[in-house]
């Protein structure tokens, strides 16, 4: 067995900022294309004593994810390589960056997989972020045997939260509660048909999220017609003049309304009317205007569901106190990832002792077996090699019980010292094991 | 296997009869039981699918239910084979197909909707009508009938699952009612999670509500043709026959009215309710009482 060169210990880190961390300004003057943080992989491991690197860039955060063997260095390089490497001020970003090394980065690692860390407790798009930025790492060589593995387990992690609690089931915004509304009325919003009076800002946030579920008839009516016009070709929708919206309502499964009237601009008589005309197929009124647009008195005509925007509010605090009761649940499942990964990396230690003794037995064996087969000439090839394989067999048997205690031995909290007896037990020299890890205790 | 299980039995000193296992009928007895053990693990992961609506258990649950009714039908079939006739003429048989055809309808409802909870919630009552089969074996109660034999098991059949239809209906019909009050006034607990959406619970309950107007049109159709000859001349006048009439009727006018004027959601879930209210006292008061001995 050839021997391989000493190697020092590999550390863990992550590095960057993030929305608890630094404002949005901070923030916003980190956020780079894609192409631009690939190049920034390669040339942070080429310029610093980075062995694997991943860096993550979102809207709220900016983090590199790196092994280094340089533990020393490692909080001094990561944050100047990149204020220079982006043309940034250094003072700038000072206090913002934060640093947390093995086991803490392992867990915050995981915290973001599953969205504990993110601005909106169990938002969904974070996991496909990380995704991305692992993938982009990996297709530059940028990743390794330990970010590897972190990484696997976080997506393992991160995909276990969202299966196993509510912690993205319900609406947190208050345009998404409105989606979340029409589905529990209709189901499949496939085929439905929406119409939005007024175009305030909320307004077109709940018509967007609507038409990414499904709706496919949009209807826009607004007192000035021309902002109706624009609203609806955005959508593929249809302009109605303000003044014939209400003819139209027997078509409309879903009314958002927003307009910046002082009055009630829908009254329950013309909804009783729509009523019967559309043979009591219900209908989700959204009434996001202050004041109301939408009388009151409609809420109790059969069939239709009226809500304002303190109901709205309503549904989202109560589903925010939800989200928060899964994140408990959620911070059981994290805690129980960080704990399988750092037993991993724990049994990591155990590698290099192991290839020592094997190569120290190997090397003893090979030894005697020089000298044996020069006192025994008369041996043909085919017995040379019987005693060959019968020495080496003697050999792994020998080690097979020790190694395997080796290893369950490894993850008991006493490994370090442990792995020292064996060494000095066994006098192993530097050359004859690989790098492991230390500090690896979070 | 039979005589595996009755040494069984007599090994822990209970007598096969202590089951209600006599004779022949220990092999369909055995597969209800079964059925019944099937039933019940099906229900109890429903429940806690309540909990965790796409849960390990709500996904089981979709393989135990169809599993329990599968070996129900094979025990029904099997009953049937011993006994030489269709087996309704017994409370066990009775309650049996009731309840197969109920669970066979919220297993629909649920996979429709894509609400395991569903299943729960409209598999109480068929479950408790299994109970009653289970506890029906120890007395032997038959039912008896005037009709010739030749209409009896049609029939029966068609009535027993237009009662399984309207029972699901109205379980639906509350669980409409349930969701619609939660919309209305606002309020929404993990139940109102775990249901299916307003417009999935009314055209289910609207579909049912069809099968089981069909079906019970079939019911009366054949009862009528078979009923000259159980009660001559006078057939028309005789109670079950116009309850059951007043009962499709009273089926018949919402249908209509469902078409003419859109009777949907709230309304329908109060018909659905009241008009199994009517069908209970029908069948139950009227018919039961006159056919069991």
């Amino acid at each position: 067995m050839s021997s391989k060169p000493p190697k020092s210990p590999m550390y863990l880190f992550v590095s960057g900022v993030n929305h608890k961390r630094a404002p949005v300004h901070v923030r916003e003057r980190l956020t780079r294309t894609g192409d631009v943080m690939e190049d920034s992989v390669k040339q942070l491991m080429t310029a610093c004593p980075v062995r694997e690197a991943v860096i993550l860039s979102t809207c709220n955060r900016f983090e590199v994810y790196g092994v280094t063997d340089d533990v020393a260095e490692t909080p001094d390089f990561v944050r100047p390589f990149f204020t220079s490497h982006l043309g940034l001020d250094a003072d700038s970003f000072r206090n913002h960056f934060y640093f947390l090394g093995n086991g803490n980065a392992v867990e915050h690692l995981l915290e973001v997989t599953s969205s504990l860390d993110s601005m909106v407790l169990g938002e969904a798009q974070i996991l496909h972020q990380v995704k991305e930025a692992f993938r982009a790492a990996a297709a530059r060589n940028a990743t390794g045997k330990m970010l590897n593995k972190l990484f696997q387990k976080a997506f393992e992690v991160g995909k276990r939260v969202r299966a196993e609690t509510a912690i993205g089931r319900n609406a947190v915004s208050v345009s998404y509660a409105g989606v979340e509304l029409a589905r529990k009325i209709f189901g499949s919003l496939e085929g439905k048909t929406a119409m939005v009076v007024g175009v305030g800002e909320m307004s077109q946030l709940t018509i967007g999220h609507l038409v990414d579920h499904g709706v496919r008839h949009v209807l826009v009516t607004n007192r000035t017609y021309q902002n109706a016009v624009n609203l609806a070709a955005r959508h593929g929708g249809e302009a109605v003049e303000f003044e014939r919206f209400p003819e139209r309502l027997a078509e409309v499964d879903i009314l958002i309304s927003s307009t910046a009237a002082s009055g009630y601009i829908l009254r329950a008589e013309e909804v009783r009317r729509a009523m019967a005309r559309r043979k009591q197929q219900p209908v989700l009124m959204v009434d996001i205007a202050v004041p109301r647009d939408i009388e009151p008195e409609v809420g109790n005509v059969s069939n239709v569901y009226l809500y304002n925007i303190d109901d709205l509010q309503n549904v989202v605090d109560h589903n925010v106190g939800e989200r928060e009761q899964a994140a408990l649940q959620a911070r059981r499942i994290v805690q129980e990832g960080k704990t399988e990964f750092l037993e991993w990396l724990q049994s990591l230690q155990v590698v290099p002792v192991i290839e020592g003794l094997m190569a120290r037995a190997e090397q003893i064996a090979d030894d005697e077996l020089a000298k044996a087969m020069a006192r025994l000439s008369g041996l043909s090839e085919h017995d040379r090699n019987i005693v060959r394989a019968a020495l080496r067999g003697t050999t792994h048997k020998m080690l097979h019980a020790p190694l395997k205690n080796l290893k369950r031995l490894s993850q008991e909290s006493n490994a370090a010292q442990t792995l020292d007896l064996v060494r000095d037990l066994f006098e192993l020299k530097p050359g004859q094991q690989a790098a492991a890890p230390e500090g690896v205790k979070g | 296997m039979r005589d595996l299980i009755l040494t069984w039995l007599a090994s822990d000193g209970i007598p096969a009869s202590a089951w209600g296992y006599r004779g022949n009928n220990m092999q369909y007895l055995l597969l209800f039981d079964l059925a019944l053990a099937l039933y019940s693990v099906g229900m109890l992961l429903c429940a806690l699918a309540l909990l965790r609506p796409k849960g390990v258990a709500a996904r089981a649950a979709w393989a135990v239910l169809p599993a329990a009714i599968l070996v129900h039908a094979v025990s029904f079939v099997a009953q049937w084979r011993v006994e030489g006739i269709f087996p309704l003429h017994t409370l066990l048989g009775a309650f049996s197909l009731y309840a197969m055809a109920a669970f066979m309808g919220a297993v629909r409802f649920s996979h429709s909707t894509g609400s395991v909870s569903a299943a729960f919630s409209l598999g109480a009552v068929p479950y408790l009508a299994l109970l009653m089969a289970f506890l029906s074996r120890f007395h032997g109660v038959q039912l008896k009938t005037e009709l010739p034999p030749s209409f009896l098991s049609a029939h029966l059949f068609a009535v027993m699952v237009s009662f399984s239809a309207f029972s699901l209906a109205a379980g639906s019909g509350l669980l409409l009612l349930a969701v619609e009050k939660a919309l209305k006034e606002k309020r929404f607990g993990p139940f109102w999670q775990a249901m299916p959406s307003l417009e999935a619970l009314d055209r289910e309950t609207f579909r049912t509500i069809v099968t089981g107007f069909c079906f019970l049109s079939a019911g009366i159709a054949i009862g009528v043709a078979g009923a000259p000859q159980a009660w001559g001349v006078s057939w028309f006048l005789d109670g079950r026959l116009l309850s059951s009439l007043l009962v499709w009727s009273l089926y018949g006018v919402y249908l209509i009215a469902r078409a003419r004027y859109g009777w949907r959601g709230r309304k329908l879930a109060l018909f659905s309710v009241s008009g199994f209210a009517l069908t209970l006292v029908t069948y139950v008061l009227i018919n039961m009482g006159k056919y069991v001995l």
